[in-house]
C-alpha cells in the first residue's frame, strides 16, 4: 500500500493544496520547511483524515482554528487521503462543515474504492481505514521524529499488539465459556440448599473480584493518562526552567542576599569598633613600648624596686607558706621577703606606680595592640569570605532574575503546577494500586476454595454431577484457550524482537557497540551493550535512539500485516553531524521496500543528507508560507 | 583634685557630630582617648581656653590612667605621675590638638570614606612600628 496523493482543503494553514508522491525506484518523498510553516500540519491533517483526530503537536499550544483563517466563513475543511493498493485505489475523504465560522456536527468520513475501473462509495467508511492503518497502531506509522523518547517510556504498546494478534477472538470465545460455566453452577442450585448457598457466596464473591477488577482497569488507565500527560507535559517544558522552582529560588536566594549583606555590615561595624577601641594605645603604642623599656631597664639597674605583691608576702610571712607553691617557708626564705618587703617600702610613690601600676597595665596595652592585629585580619577574612559568598550569590540572584522573566509565564507555571498534582495523584494511585493487586489476589485465593468446595457438593449429589463434569469441561478449555493467549503473546513479541533485532544490525553504523535488543514483556526496548551486558539506552546517542525505534517500527509493520508507508515528521532532527548522513542511507535502503514520507527542516535537509538523496528521481518538495502567515503552499523542487 | 575631664568647648559640637568618634556610638570616654591618642601622634598639644566638661574621671579605669601617666612623662619628670591633676592636664591638650586633626580629616575626605581614612592611618602606624 501506499499513499499516491493528499489533497487538503482549508486545513488549518493550507487552503488548497494537491501533493502527489509519484512511485520512482527509490520510494521516498522529501518535503521540506521551515518551522511554523505547516509541516505538522500535513501530518496532522493525514491523521486527521483518517482517524478524524489530530495529536496535539503544535508548537507553543497556539492552534490555529481548523478553517484555515483566509477561506470563507460557509468553507468546508476536506482532506482527501489517495491510496494505491496490490488491486484497487481507496480515496479517504473528511469533510467538517463549517457554517459562519463554526463547524456543525462532527467531520464526515467517506470512503471510495476502485477496483477494475469501478468505484464504490464503502458502506464502513472506518472500516476501510482499518484496513490500510487501524487507528491504535497508527503511531507506528505516521509519527514527529522528536516525540521517539516516547517510545522508551510506558505506552500502550502492548495493547495495540494484542489487538494486532487478533487475541481478541480467543478473548470473545472465553466469555462465551464462562457463561456457560455459569449456567451450569446455576442450573445445579435447583437440587440442593447447600449447592445453592455455595453458589450464592461464589457469585458475591466474584462480583467483587469484578468490581476489584473495573477498579483495577481505572488505576491502570488514569495512570497511564497520567503517565502520558506527564510526558506530554515533560515535552512542552523541555528546556523551560520550573517557575515556581524559580521563585523558590529566588526567595531562598534573596534571604541569603540579605542576611550575608547584614553579616557584612556586621563585621563592617565589629571593624569599626575594634579600631575606635584600640586607636588609642596604637597610637600611643611607641610611648608605651619605650616607657616598658625604660621601667625595665630601671628595676634591672636597681633604680626601682621589683614589682612585688606586698598583700601576698605579707600574708606568706604570716602563714609561714609560700603563696605561689605551697611549701613551707624557710628561715632564708623568711629573710628575703622581708628584705624585700623592706626596700619596696622605702621606695618613692613614682616607684611604685611605675611598677605596680603602669608597667603590668602598659603590657596589658602593648599585647592588645598584638591582638589587635589578629583580631583585625580574622574580621577582615570573614568579610573578604562574606563579600565572595555575597558576589557569588547576587551572580546566581542575576542568572535566575534573567531566566525568571525570560520565562514568567502563566501558561508555563499552569503546566508545573498540572504536573506537580498528576505526580502527587499518580504516587496515591500507585499506592491504591498496590492494595487493590492485594485484595484482588486475596479474592482470588477464596474463590478457588469456594470453586472446590462447590465442585466437592456438585460431585456429590447425583442430580448435579452431570453438570459438573460439563463445567470441568469449560474449565480445561479455558486453560487451553488462556495458555494458547499467552502463548500468543509470547511468539508475537519473539517475532518482534527478532525483526528489531534483524533490522536494527543490519542498519546500523556501529556494528560492534550493541549485542542485541531485548523486546520485554511490556514491550519497552532494551539496548543490550556487548562489553557490559547491561541496557545501554539511557547512553545511546539520539541516532542509535531513532535508528532503534525506526527497526522496532519495522518490526511492529511487518507482524501487523499492514504493509502500510511511513510517514516521519522532523525525523533528523534529535540527530546530529555524521549520522544525518548515515540515517538518510538508511531511509533510503527501508524505501526499496516501503514507501518513506520525509518531512525535514531546512536544518535536517544538510548538504550530506541532500547528497544522499540527489537522486533526480526522488521527489523533493518545499513547504512555504505567505507572508502574512495565513496560508501555505507544497511545491515540487 | 580635679573630678572631671574637660575640653576645649568650642571642640564639644564636634565630639557630637565626628563621624569616626561617632561612628559606631563611642561614649565621651573613648572619644577622649581616640582624640588624646591622635594629638600624640600628629604631635598637636593645644592650651584649653575656655573649658567645658566632657566626663567624670571616676568612670576612668586604672589601664587608662596609666596611659595618660606614659603621655605625661613623655612630657615631663617622671615625678609628674603621682600628680594626677597635671596628668590630665597634659591628656586634655592633647585631646584638644587631637581632635582639631581629626576634625581636618573628616573635612578632607566624604562621608563613606572617613572610616576608610582613619583605619589607614591606624595601618600607616602599625606599619612603622613592624610589629605586624
Amino acid at each position: 500500500m501506499r499513499i499516491e496523493k493528499i489533497k487538503i482543503e482549508n486545513f488549518r494553514l493550507y487552503k488548497n493544496v494537491e501533493v502527489n508522491f509519484p512511485k520512482s525506484e527509490n520510494d521516498i518523498h522529501i518535503l521540506i520547511g521551515d518551522n511554523g510553516v505547516g509541516k505538522t500540519t500535513l501530518l496532522n491533517a493525514i491523521i486527521w483524515c483518517l482517524y478524524g483526530d489530530e495529536p496535539q503537536t503544535y508548537s507553543n499550544d497556539v492552534l490555529l482554528p481548523r478553517l484555515n483563517t483566509s477561506a470563507g466563513s460557509d468553507s468546508d475543511v476536506v482532506v482527501e487521503l489517495h491510496v494505491k493498493t496490490n488491486d484497487s485505489r481507496i480515496v479517504y475523504k473528511r469533510t467538517q462543515i463549517f457554517k459562519n465560522g463554526t463547524s456543525r456536527g462532527d467531520a464526515i468520513l467517506e470512503t471510495f474504492v476502485t477496483t477494475d475501473g469501478q468505484t464504490e462509495r464503502a458502506s464502513d467508511p472506518e472500516w476501510e481505514v482499518t484496513k490500510f492503518v487501524p487507528g491504535p497502531i497508527s503511531d507506528f506509522y505516521f509519527f514527529d521524529g522528536e516525540r521517539l523518547d516516547n517510545y522508551f517510556k510506558s505506552s500502550n504498546i502492548e495493547h495495540e499488539i494484542f489487538i494486532l494478534s487478533h487475541i481478541d477472538l480467543l478473548e470473545d470465545m472465553e466469555d462465551r465459556l464462562k457463561t456457560k460455566y455459569k449456567d451450569y453452577n446455576t442450573s445445579a442450585t435447583k437440587f440442593s440448599t447447600e449447592i445453592e448457598e455455595l453458589e450464592r457466596e461464589l457469585e458475591k464473591k466474584e462480583k467483587d473480584l469484578e468490581e476489584k477488577n473495573e477498579e483495577k482497569e481505572n488505576f491502570e488507565r488514569q495512570i497511564q493518562i497520567a503517565k502520558t500527560r506527564i510526558n506530554k507535559l515533560d515535552e512542552d517544558l523541555r528546556g523551560v526552567p520550573n517557575i515556581k522552582m524559580l521563585e523558590s529560588t529566588r526567595n531562598s536566594l534573596k534571604t541569603s542576599k540579605d542576611k550575608y549583606e547584614k553579616m557584612i555590615s556586621k563585621k563592617n561595624t565589629e571593624l569599626n569598633e575594634l579600631l575606635i577601641k584600640n586607636a588609642p594605645q596604637i597610637f600611643l603604642y611607641s610611648l608605651i613600648d619605650d616607657i616598658i623599656k625604660d621601667i625595665e631597664r630601671k628595676i634591672k639597674n636597681n633604680e626601682l624596686p621589683t614589682p612585688i605583691d606586698e598583700k601576698e608576702l605579707e600574708k606568706s610571712l604570716k602563714m609561714n607558706l609560700c603563696r605561689i607553691c605551697g611549701r613551707k617557708l624557710n628561715n632564708e626564705s623568711v629573710e628575703f621577703i622581708k628584705k624585700s618587703l623592706e626596700e619596696y617600702n622605702i621606695s618613692s610613690e613614682e616607684s611604685k606606680i611605675l611598677t605596680r601600676e603602669m608597667l603590668p597595665d602598659l603590657k596589658v596595652f602593648q599585647n592588645n595592640v598584638k591582638n589587635y592585629i589578629m583580631l583585625k585580619n580574622n574580621i577582615k577574612k570573614d568579610f573578604k569570605d562574606f563579600k565572595m559568598d555575597l558576589e557569588r550569590i547576587n551572580e546566581e540572584y542575576a542568572e535566575n532574575e534573567e531566566k525568571y522573566k525570560k520565562y514568567d509565564d502563566e501558561n508555563i507555571k499552569l503546566k508545573y503546577e498540572e504536573r506537580k498534582e498528576l505526580e502527587d495523584s499518580l504516587e496515591q494511585d500507585n499506592q491504591d494500586f498496590g492494595e487493590n493487586k492485594r485484595a484482588i489476589k486475596s479474592l482470588m485465593k477464596k474463590i478457588k476454595n469456594k470453586k472446590e468446595e462447590l465442585d466437592k457438593a456438585m460431585e456429590g449429589n447425583k442430580k448435579t454431577k452431570i453438570f459438573n463434569r460439563k463445567k470441568n469441561l469449560c474449565t480445561d478449555a479455558l486453560n487451553v484457550i488462556s495458555e494458547t493467549k499467552k502463548s500468543i503473546m509470547e511468539d508475537t513479541r519473539l517475532m518482534v524482537e527478532k525483526d528489531t533485532n534483524t533490522n536494527f544490525f543490519n542498519l546500523t553504523w556501529k556494528k560492534h557497540t550493541f549485542s542485541k535488543i531485548s523486546v520485554n514483556k511490556d514491550y519497552s526496548l532494551e539496548l543490550i551493550h556487548k562489553k557490559t551486558g547491561k541496557n545501554a539506552i539511557h547512553s545511546a546517542s539520539a541516532a542509535e535512539k531513532e535508528l532503534l525505534v525506526l527497526s522496532f517500527t519495522l518490526g511492529i509493520h511487518k507482524i501487523s500485516g499492514f504493509d502500510s508507508p511511513l510517514l516521519i515528521d522532523t525525523p533528523l532532527a534529535r540527530v546530529s553531524g555524521k549520522h544525518r548522513e548515515n540515517f538518510s542511507e538508511i531511509f533510503l535502503k527501508v524505501s526499496n521496500n516501503k514507501q518513506i514520507i520525509l518531512i525535514l527542516t531546512p536544518d535536517e535537509y544538510s548538504d550530506d543528507v541532500k547528497e544522499v538523496f540527489a537522486d533526480e528521481t526522488i521527489q523533493k518538495s518545499i513547504i512555504g508560507i505567505n507572508l502574512d502567515e495565513t496560508e501555505s503552499e507544497i511545491k515540487k523542487v | 583634685m580635679a573630678d572631671r575631664i574637660y575640653i576645649e568647648e568650642e571642640t564639644l559640637k564636634f565630639y557630637d557630630n565626628s563621624k569616626i568618634l561617632n561612628i559606631v556610638g563611642s561614649k565621651r570616654k573613648e572619644q577622649f582617648l581616640v582624640a588624646m591618642a591622635y594629638g600624640y601622634m600628629g604631635d598637636t598639644s593645644i592650651e584649653l581656653k575656655k573649658r567645658k566638661e566632657l566626663f567624670l574621671i571616676k568612670d576612668l579605669e586604672p589601664l587608662e590612667i596609666s596611659l595618660f601617666r606614659s603621655l605625661a612623662i613623655k612630657n615631663e619628670d617622671v615625678h609628674i605621675i603621682s600628680d594626677l591633676d597635671e596628668v590630665f592636664s597634659i591628656a586634655q591638650k592633647y585631646a584638644n590638638g587631637g581632635i582639631k586633626l581629626i576634625e581636618r580629616l573628616e573635612r578632607k575626605c566624604s562621608y563613606e570614606e572617613h572610616m576608610k581614612e582613619f583605619e589607614k592611618k591606624i595601618q600607616q602606624h602599625i606599619s612603622s612600628l613592624n610589629i605586624d
